[in-house]
Order: structure tokens, then C-alpha cells, then sequence
């Protein structure tokens, strides 16, 4: 699934940088009251915190071993229904492993594919974004010409031919993430460097004399690296959605790797008989990716370059 | 700076709190059981049957095809000369009656009469001819290794063909009666209406008659009223195609659907206790196996000599895997336990068992091949869409093999790569893609539409499948493909599994079931090994 | 001052004659779009052929060295790389894609043939998409921090907090098999496009709907919108004539990515209700290491996706005075 949301700002901003002025001030003058918090959202950041501490104190939380199965005990039932033990509190998968430890021990997987995607596929995108945007002209054209080839191809097709290529698991999916993602990146800064290039203020410390690297770093950057955040945050949810998404398709992290997405694809088949093997996975799939989007939401309204305009 | 605080809901518009309640009712929307419990089912009229399937056979062509799938097409609407009753037994179709030649390399067809095609035009010897020739032709059937010795057909007299082959095949009436093989087509047809046509609008001598296809959609057939044997129930039947498991699972509790062939394995269980409808399983020919690389002397890796060339390594294996386990526990009964050969085949043995499932042996075979430390090893499994459970019975296997002392890591490969690996002709170029040290497997001896073809595809040294390699066995595997004589065919089949059997040359884990589900207002009785759905053994009850 | 760029286009700004502009505008990004697709092709034909071996798909797997080379020759693989793209893109120009080995026909008809039920399912979840972001978007800026801006941005975000192929078996589950209401699967009728344009445009709503929002809000705070509430205009029209006119601009601005998206998800929707669209195709076709499908499958994507762009990016041109006037 495509971050749709974080291109939408792009859009909005180049759109609305210093020209929504223009739209707004043609129809009417002076500056509108907005709504604002300064705090971040409670339940989003507590069930992040939640997360990331399963993932950190995993061996500690879960009760079993990730690897840990026993084919007599399968398909147990969560410990609250008929045929269910408290030793097993979310109940077993197919194999017999314990649906709760592989939950805890899974927040491990999608925060490090999500982390480490999210931050490869950020780094190339922004030097490249950078790269152009500082360079212009060919340099300009030839990457915008390649972001442009890659994002004609619809994002899933093109990991599924590379997964097959490389063979699934973990890495491939960590690569392929990257090979996918970094066009977005390179997409925002650029636009955002360019349209920061054009203001006003930009122009006079250029008569000033300041160098176009002090311009770059001081006064550029500063608005750019706000946005890619903020893309960062949403793209962790949308990475994780990925990864199930490649494993609907059978060729994300393999067994016995615990991913949320790999659980959630490879129970979906006993949605009607052992509903636990994939609702659970679901859950926490839906809430943690739930409670990104709220927080990177919030991330870019506080840093909405109209407040910061004055 | 000049900052309206706002009210604590914030301008991004919703609580936290309101936007997870949903979060929650949207995941945990199911009601835990009863989930796909079903209304009754409607009673299924006989002029019309929908039958969902999850693969698609890609080519109607009956010559251009190859393989199991085109056979949900083929059964219903191609004959061959032979066919074959419910255990898979050859029995007269298109032919009547047939004779060989004493040194068994001639064979003499009498056709059936008053035979027609879809399209109207009477089934002659000529027909027979041609398809033959067309079967035989590499530019339209480029797999033609397991034929090459069929070298000709021609028409003696009005109603008789004579066959020659280049040598002796025990197993020839089986490979006519086999739904895969040599189906007759008309030439009539074929004049008239050129290659192309055999593809959009096939015609055969079949209980149905092909009426249109969608693409990714459905194909439908309809009754053929001049079909010679007897007529089967429905009139019409459209096969849809739904590629989701758990979608086809659902269509057939809505009613969209009558019958599911290949029903997913996991909703079996919950169905058989639904009321309105029926389970119907039946043993194929795939069987489960663990493949072990025996041929290598050496480790690619290390260059130490290679552990499971040993067959005491080998059979404490065989002995390591609880196959009961597996298959009641993991595959809920949706598997049957093999030793070599299957009931049906010519030369099964009953006094020949599976491998016993015995921990404390298998660790005592270990020792003594000299590893009691144990040794390392790689698993080479299966993922995908194409079976099952094979990455589960990966880490079944696994797990078993590391308890006896056999460290087991489990990599698993996707189908392009497993087809490469598992061939252990064409990886020899490549050392890092070889088989090494052992693997899933999907098929053996078993189930072959004779057991000689089995026994020499599978095991023979230097063919494709085998990975291992006993004089002993090719030789009694060589004398089986000189003999013709039925008992004398099924006495060396015998002796070749045992042989198999005793040296372990694989480790079969278990014979897939599959099973057919359907409207409770129908039954069915498929074949033995058949995956397909013959519309003529479909009756409403 | 020097040149001036425009942010979203490598066009320069300063040309005197709107028309020419205009002219400029459109074949420069028509010569993008050619590239784009070229690339696309050049990469995917690179790609696909490294992850396998096509020949050992066409024969059973106990073929023998001899038949796969055979097969293999018999598709021009044993050729250079660039001998093969030469090839392809000699024949692709004049619409030969090769032949499909598994379905043993040419691969630009089978891919031709399927699109029309992808493009409808994209349509009708664009329309729902749409449909969503309006209500809900112009609900929640009307009446901002109410019951109904909180519920609804949240229904909008959830669509996108799910991976789509468990929106799909969710929605089956309830709707079909549950409640009987729709039909699982298949082809043909409107109530087999309800549920599939439903999965696909829930996940694309939340960016449109955040977006109808936020751009509603600045809108309906602005002096013209006062001015009409003081003029006596009832608030109905404020919202829907006025409001909703200006605010859709920037929402059209994410149409391409949007259909992107679109695209991309139509793969699952598709897979999980048996629709029988491009984007099964294709995955099918990678699976099957059906190279000529592929090909032929991601051209024709790639072209509806340019085309798309390309008019959205005449009609953002058209609409938007200050990009008209520079």
C-alpha cells in the first residue's frame, strides 16, 4: 500500500507553501484561528510505548519461546474459551506454538523491517531528493526520469518479481522495501527544497551574498527534514502492512521467524475454525499501524509550515 | 508568536480513544464460532451444477497440455482408447478389444463404432492416426522423454489401428488409459477449423461438450446427448475459478457454488460437522516425502564425506519422524502413511510398513554410522500457494530430525528455486544449487499410472527425481521394462520397493488426501488417485 | 531574479505565449511519459529474467538438460540481454508481446482482454474513495472536534490500518456470508463489484478524506466564506457550492498518486475475489514465470498510469490560475 498520505502533503505544500497564501489572500485577507494541541495523542503513544517495549523486553514477556512448538497441544483455543489452558493465553497456531509469545516476539520483526526499511529507504530517497534538488538540470532530470519509471509500476508487482528473484525471507523483504520506498522520499525533499529555494527570504540572503550551502543547511533544511519525519512515522505503518501483504502473496518473512504479517497471511485460512491464529496477528497489526498514522498525523499538524510562517 | 490553543479534541479532528474503539470492533468483528455457519442448503437442480475450483487448467488443447491440472478439463470432455474404472484399473473406451505382439513391440486396436464428436463427425481409425502423430509431434508437445519409445500409428482396416513401439513398455496400456495422454481428437475438425480452434472451441468424444471460457473466470460444458457409454445427471456445469482458499470456502456456505473441488484442508474439519453438506476425500497420487541427497560423497561445503550417503544415517531419519503426528495433528487426517508403493499399484506389498516412528533407535542408528554427536543439516523446503502445509511439515520434520540428533536449520525456497534444486540431473552444473543434504519432496514411487513408471522415474539412477543410486535396483528395474508379462511385472515391482525400501533411498512422509466438498443433495465417487472432478460419477441424491 | 521553477514541473515558467506554454507543457510531459514506460519495460524484462527459469515451468519437472535447453532456445533466452530487449521492443512497437507458454497465446491479448475489469474496479473504488472523503471530510470540517469529525476520520484512517487482503475476507465473511447481502465472488453483475470496490477504496479514502478535510477547514475560515454566511447564504450552499469547490483542488492534486495506489491494491482485491483483472494476471504470471505476460502486463499498466498522470496534470494546469500565469 502507497503512503498516500505523506505525497499528499507534498502536494499540498508545494501547493500551498507560500502560493496558499496567495489562494487565501485573493479570496479573503488575514489569518484564520486553527485548532491546535502541543501534546501528543495518549492512546497512540501508549500503545506505541507498549510496542516497542514488547519488542525490547521480548524474552522476558513472552512465555515461550518464539521457536518453541509441540504438535499435540495445536490449535488450542485462547485460555478464556472451552479447550483452553492459562498456560497458553492467546492459544496455539497450527503447530502447537503459542500465539502470545509469537505476538510479543513479532513486535520485534515488524519495528526491525519497519526501522531499518523506513531508515534505508529514507536515506537514499532524501541524498538523492537533496542531489537533485541542489544540482538541478540533468542531474535533476535523470533522477526525477528514474522516480518517475519506478513509481509507474505498481509498488506490490514489482517486489513480488524481485522476491522471486531473490528468494523469500527477511532480508529480501527489508531490501525490497527499500527499492520501493526511497522514490517518495526523493519526490518530497526535492519538491520541498525547490519551492524553499523559490521564497522570498531565500532570494534576499542570496543578494545578501550567503552561499547556496549555507542557504541549504540553515534555512532549507530544517523545514525538510520536519516532512520526512513525518513520512517516516506513516511509512513505518504502511511497511508493516507490506510485509503482510507480501505474505499474503507467500514470500515474506519465513517460518520460524514470527512476523505479524506472515502470522496474520498463514492464518487467514482458519478464520473459520481457529479464528485466533489470525485475529490476533490482525490486532496488533491494526492498532499499532492505527496509532502510527494518529501520531504522524499529529506530527504534521504541529509542524504545519503555516504556524511557522510569522 | 500568536497561538490560539485550541479545545483539547485537536484540529486533527478525533480521540485517540474513538478512533481505536473502532480499530477494535474492525478486527474482532467475527462472532468466535459459528463464523461460517451456514443456512441449508438449497436443493441443486439437475440441469445445472456450479463447481468451484482454485487452479486453472491453462490449455485445452488435448495435445499441447501436460499435466495435472489440464486434467479437470481432459476427463470430461477427451477419451482415449483405454480408460480407467475407479481403482484405476485400464478398461476398454474408444478401443474395444486389443492384442500384442509376442515380443511385445506391436499393438492391435479395435475401435469402437457408432462413436461420434461434439461436432457431429463419426470417430474413425483416421482419428486415432493423427492424434497420435499430433501427440508425438516436439513442436506441440515439447515433453516427450516418457513417449519416445511410441513410433508409430497407423490404420490397418476400416475400425483397427496397429501401434509400434521401439521397445518393450509394461506399462503401455496404462499410459493409453491415462487422462494425460494420447486423448483423440477429431482430424475432421481439425482440417476444418486449424489449430487455433482446438484451443478456443476443443472437441472430443466425451460425456461434455465444451460451450464457452472466461479467462480467470469460469469454463462451462454441456451434456453431450450422443455419447456412447452411459449419460451422466447434469446437464450443465460451470466451473468457476476462485483462487483464495478462503474465499472458495465461503462461496460454497452462500450457495454461489454446489461443489468445491480440492477443498481447502482447513475448513474440512469445520464443514463435516456443518449440516447441509458433504465431505467426500480421496487419496491422490502426490506423496510427501523427505528427499536425501545419497549421491554426493562428499559435503559442498566442508568436503567431509557426506553423512547420509550412509543408510544407517538414512534410516535413523526414517525413524526420527513421528508420521502419525504429523498427519493427524498438523494435517487433521488429511494424509495417509506410505511405505513405497501405493494399495492400488501393481506390486504393493502389504507386509512392507512405514517406517516406525522409534526415537531411541533412530539415535542408536546415529551412533553407530559413527555421528553420536549428531550432525548439522539444511532443510530445503517448499513455500507457496502450490501446497499446503509444506512449510509446516518443514518444521515438523525439522524439529523431529533435531531431537534424534540430526540439527536441522529450515530454508525455505520459493517454486522456481525448489524446481531447480530438486532436479538432480540439471543441478550438477552447480554445486550451491544443489540438493544438499536433503529436502521436500512431492512425489515418489506411488500413484505413477503404473508403478514400473514410478519405480524407474523416481529411483532409478540418473533420472531426474533420484537421488540415489543401487545397481540392485536399476538392474531388477531394467528387467522389469523387458518383461510384459503381467505377474511377472508385478513380481520385480515387488522386489524393486523392497529393494527401495530396504536402503531407504527416500523417507515418504504422507499420501496427500484431498477432499471434495459439496451441497449435501449431491455424491460423488472420484477415482482413486484423481484430483479432477468426473461429472459422470456426480449424481444428486 | 533569474528563472523561476515551478515546483512540480521541470518546465520553465517564464514563456511568453499561454498557448505555446501550454503546447510545451504537454509534449514534455508526453515525452516523460514515453520514457517512463520504456523504463518500466527495460526493468521489468531485466528483472523478471533473473528471478527463473521459464523453461523449467513450461516442461514437468523431470525434463532433462537436453529438452531445457531446447525449450529455452525456443524462447530466445540463450541470447545476449540486449539482443532480447532489442527484440522485444521491435516487436512491442508494433503491439507483439510474445507468446504466453502457459495459456499459449499472445500475452498482449490475454493482458488487453482483462483490463477493462480492472479500470472498472479502480473506477468504482475511486468513486467510493471519493464518495467517502466528501462526506466524511466535508461532516468533520463543518463541525470540527464533534462526535462525528472523530468517528468518521477514524473510519477513514482504519481503512488503511489493515492490510487489504483482510479488509476483503472481513468484508466476505460479514457481508456475504454472514448476512447473505452480496455475493462472495465472481464477475458480471453490480453486486459483484460492491464489495471489491469497497475494500480497494476504504484504503484509499483516508489520505483524500484527511486532505477534504483539512483543505475544507481553511476554506470555510476564510472571508469569502464569512461574507456569504453574512450575506445570508444558508449553510448548505456554503458548504457544497462554495466551500467544496475550492477545496477540491488540492484533493485532485493527489488523484495520480491516489491511482497508483489504486493500482497497486487492485493486485490483492482482486486475487481475494476472484475478479479477473490485469493485476491477478500479472501475479500470476510472475509466479508462473510467464515472462511475456509480465512484459505485456506491466506495459499496459504503466501506460494507464502515465496517461492518468498526464491528464491530471493538464487538468491541475487548466484549474489553477497561478500555475496558467506563472
Amino acid at each position: 500500500m502507497e503512503p498516500l498520505k505523506q505525497v499528499t502533503g507534498e502536494r499540498v505544500r508545494e501547493y500551498s507553501g507560500e502560493r496558499e497564501d496567495s489562494l487565501v489572500t485573493r479570496m479573503a485577507s488575514g489569518i484564520r484561528a486553527r485548532r491546535w494541541t502541543g501534546h501528543p495523542p495518549v492512546l497512540p503513544s501508549v500503545i506505541l510505548a507498549i510496542v516497542v517495549g514488547a519488542a525490547i523486553f521480548a524474552p522476558f514477556l513472552a512465555p515461550f519461546d518464539q521457536d518453541y512448538f509441540d504438535l499435540g497441544g495445536s490449535l488450542q483455543p485462547p485460555a478464556w474459551m472451552i479447550g483452553g489452558t492459562s498456560e497458553y493465553l492467546l492459544g496455539t497456531d497450527n503447530t502447537g506454538r503459542d500465539i502470545l509469545s509469537r505476538i510479543i516476539y513479532g513486535a520485534r520483526i515488524s519495528l526491525l523491517v519497519g526501522f531499518l526499511a523506513v531508515g534505508l529507504a529514507g536515506t537514499v530517497g532524501t541524498v538523492l531528493g537533496l542531489v537533485a534538488a541542489y544540482f538541478e538540470g540533468w542531474v535533476d532530470a535523470l533522477i526525477m526520469r528514474i522516480v518517475d519509471i519506478q513509481m509507474s509500476v505498481p509498488s506490490i508487482l514489482l517486489a513480488l518479481i524481485l522476491s522471486a528473484a531473490i528468494g523469500p525471507g527477511l532480508a529480501t523483504v527489508i531490501m525490497v522495501i527499500m527499492i520501493v520506498y526511497w522514490t517518495y522520499y526523493a519526490r518530497l525533499v526535492r519538491s520541498e527544497v525547490l519551492s524553499v529555494k523559490t521564497r522570498d527570504f531565500v532570494s534576499l540572503a542570496r543578494v545578501v551574498g550567503c552561499s547556496d550551502r549555507r542557504i541549504v543547511f540553515r534555512h532549507i533544511l530544517p523545514n525538510v527534514v520536519n516532512s520526512i519525519v513525518v513520512l517516516a512515522t506513516v511509512q513505518l505503518g504502511t511497511v508493516i502492512i507490506f510485509e503482510a501483504t507480501l505474505s499474503f502473496l507467500g514470500l515474506g518473512v519465513q517460518p520460524p521467524t514470527p512476523a505479524w504479517g506472515s502470522m496474520l497471511a498463514d492464518g487467514r485460512t482458519y478464520v473459520g475454525s481457529a479464528w485466533w491464529l489470525s485475529v490476533f496477528p490482525g490486532l496488533a497489526i491494526t492498532l499499532t499501524v492505527l496509532s502510527v498514522n494518529l501520531f504522524g498525523d499529529w506530527l504534521r499538524v504541529k509542524w504545519d509550515p503555516k504556524r511557522r510562517r510569522l | 508568536m500568536a497561538h490560539d490553543r485550541s479545545d483539547r479534541s485537536g484540529s486533527y479532528g478525533f480521540t485517540r480513544r474513538s478512533a481505536l474503539k473502532l480499530a477494535l470492533a474492525g478486527s474482532a468483528a467475527l462472532p468466535p464460532s459459528g463464523l461460517l455457519a451456514s443456512k441449508a442448503a438449497a436443493a441443486v437442480s439437475i440441469d445445472k451444477i456450479t463447481i468451484g475450483v482454485g487452479d486453472e487448467p491453462p490449455i485445452f488443447d488435448p495435445h499441447k497440455a501436460y499435466g495435472g491440472i489440464s486434467g479437470y478439463f481432459f476427463v470430461n470432455v477427451y477419451e482415449g482408447l483405454l480408460a480407467t474404472d475407479l481403482d484405476n484399473k485400464p478398461i476398454p473406451a474408444l478401443a474395444t478389444k486389443w492384442s500384442m505382439s509376442p515380443d511385445g513391440l506391436t499393438y492391435e486396436f479395435q475401435l469402437r463404432e457408432g462413436v461420434k464428436f461434439h461436432t457431429g463427425e463419426p470417430f474413425t481409425e483416421e482419428d486415432v492416426v493423427f492424434s497420435f502423430r499430433r501427440f508425438r509431434d516436439p513442436k506441440v508437445q515439447s515433453h516427450q522423454a516418457n513417449f519416445s519409445h511410441v513410433e508409430g500409428c497407423e490404420a490397418i482396416k476400416k475400425g483397427t489401428v496397429r501401434v509400434k513401439l521401439s521397445k518393450q513398455d509394461p506399462t503401455f496400456l496404462a499410459l493409453l488409459a491415462n487422462f494425460n495422454y494420447f486423448r483423440i481428437a477429431s482430424k475432421a475438425y481439425y482440417d476444418k477449423a486449424g489449430d487455433d480452434a482446438f484451443e478456443k472451441s476443443p472437441v472430443g468424444t466425451g460425456p461434455y461438450k465444451f460451450v464457452r471460457r472466461s479467462i480467470k473466470e469460469s469454463w462451462e460444458l454441456e451434456r453431450f446427448e450422443d455419447y456412447w457409454d452411459e449419460k451422466p445427471a447434469f446437464k450443465r456445469a460451470t466451473f468457476r475459478v476462485i483462487p483464495e482458499a478462503v474465499t472458495l470456502a465461503a462461496a460454497l456456505k452462500t450457495g454461489e457454488i454446489d461443489f468445491v473441488q480440492n477443498y481447502p484442508p482447513t475448513f474440512v474439519d469445520e464443514l463435516s460437522k456443518t449440516p447441509g453438506f458433504r465431505i467426500v476425500k480421496n487419496k491422490t497420487i502426490n506423496t510427501i516425502d523427505l528427499r536425501i541427497n545419497s549421491i554426493r560423497g562428499t559435503d559442498p561445503a566442508t568436503g567431509a564425506p557426506n553423512p547420509f550417503a550412509d543408510r544407517r544415517v538414512r534410516m535413523a531419519m526414517a525413524n526420527a519422524i513421528d508420521k502419525d503426528a504429523i498427519i493427524n495433528r498438523l494435517l487433521k487426517g488429511m494424509g495417509e502413511k506410505v511405505a513405497v508403493l501405493f494399495p492400488e499399484d501393481v506390486g504393493y506389498d502389504p507386509n512392507v510398513k512405514p517406517y516406525p516412528y522409534d526415537l531411541k533407535k533412530a539415535k542408536a542408528l546415529l551412533a553407530e554410522a559413527g555421528y553420536p554427536n549428531g550432525i548439522d543439516a539444511t532443510y530445503y523446503g517448499l513455500v507457496g500457494q502450490r501446497m499446503p502445509m509444506s512449510k509446516e511439515v518443514g518444521e515438523a520434520v525439522a524439529q523431529y530430525l533435531t531431537a534424534a540428533g540430526i540439527r536441522t536449520k529450515v530454508v525455505n525456497e520459493e517454486y522456481g528455486m525448489w524446481l531447480k534444486r530438486s532436479n538432480s540431473r540439471d543441478s550438477a552444473a552447480d554445486v550451491s544449487l544443489q540438493l544438499y543434504p536433503f529436502g521436500y519432496g512431492m512425489t515418489w514411487v506411488g500413484g505413477a499410472f503404473h508403478s514400473a513408471f514410478g519405480l524407474k522415474v523416481n529411483a532409478y539412477s540418473g533420472t531426474p527425481f533420484s537421488w540415489w543410486e543401487s545397481k540392485e535396483y536399476d538392474t531388477v528395474v531394467d528387467e522389469i521394462w523387458r518383461t510384459t508379462e503381467p505377474a511377472k511385472v508385478e513380481e520385480l515391482c515387488r522386489k524393486a520397493a523392497q529393494i527401495l525400501y530396504d536402503g531407504v533411498g527416500t523417507i515418504p512422509l504422507y499420501r496427500v488426501i484431498i477432499a471434495y466438498a459439496m451441497k449435501d443433495t449431491l455424491t460423488f465417487s472420484p477415482t482413486v488417485n484423481s484430483t479432477a472432478v468426473e461429472l459422470k460419477y456426480l449424481r444428486p441424491v | 531574479m533569474g528563472r523561476v521553477q515551478c515546483a512540480h514541473s521541470a518546465t520553465l515558467c517564464a514563456t511568453p505565449s499561454k498557448a505555446r506554454r501550454m503546447i510545451r507543457f504537454i509534449l514534455s510531459r508526453l515525452g516523460q511519459a514515453v520514457v517512463a514506460v520504456i523504463g518500466v519495460s527495460l526493468i521489468v524484462f531485466v528483472a523478471v529474467r533473473a528471478s527463473g527459469d521459464l523453461e523449467r515451468f513450461v516442461l514437468p519437472p523431470d525434463a532433462n538438460t537436453a529438452e531445457l535447453a531446447r525449450v529455452r532456445s525456443e524462447y530466445g533466452l540463450d541470447r545476449p540481454l540486449y539482443v532480447q530487449y532489442g527484440l522485444f521492443l521491435s516487436r512491442a512497437v508494433v503491439g507483439d508481446f510474445g507468446t504466453s507458454w502457459r495459456w499459449q497465446s499472445p500475452a498482449w491479448d490475454l493482458v488487453r482482454e482483462r483490463l477493462p475489469a480492472t479500470l472498472e474496479l479502480a473506477l468504482a473504488a475511486a468513486l467510493i474513495s471519493t464518495i467517502i472523503a466528501v462526506w466524511i471530510g466535508t461532516q468533520s470540517a463543518a463541525r470540527p472536534g464533534s462526535w462525528i469529525d472523530q468517528f468518521g476520520s477514524a473510519f477513514a484512517v482504519l481503512g488503511q490500518s489493515m492490510p487489504t487482503f483482510w479488509v476483503g475476507i472481513l468484508l466476505i465473511l460479514f457481508f456475504a456470508v454472514e448476512l447473505r447481502w452480496l455475493p462472495t465472488s465472481g464477475y458480471g453483475k453490480v453486486s459483484n463489484l460492491v464489495l471489491p470496490a469497497l475494500t480497494l477504496g476504504w484504503a484509499s479514502a483516508a489520505a483524500q478524506t484527511r486532505l477534504m478535510r483539512s483543505a475544507m477547514l481553511d476554506v470555510l475560515d476564510s472571508e469569502y466564506i464569512k461574507m456569504a454566511r453574512v450575506k445570508g447564504v444558508s449553510e448548505f450552499w456554503v458548504i457544497y457550492k462554495h466551500a467544496l469547490r475550492n477545496a477540491s483542488l488540492p484533493v485532485l492534486t493527489v488523484m495520480s498518486v491516489q491511482w497508483a495506489q489504486l493500482l497497486s491494491g487492485s493486485v490483492i482485491v482482486e486475487t481475494i475475489f476472484a475478479w479477473p483483472g490485469v493485476g491477478r494476471t500479472i501475479v500470476e504470471a510472475i509466479f508462473n514465470r510467464d515472462f511475456a505476460v509480465v512484459q505485456a502486463g506491466t506495459f499496459m499498466i504503466s501506460v494507464v498510469f502515465v496517461v492518468i498522470n498526464l491528464a491530471v496534470d493538464l487538468l491541475y494546469g487548466v484549474l489553477d490560475p497561478r500555475i496558467r500565469l506563472g
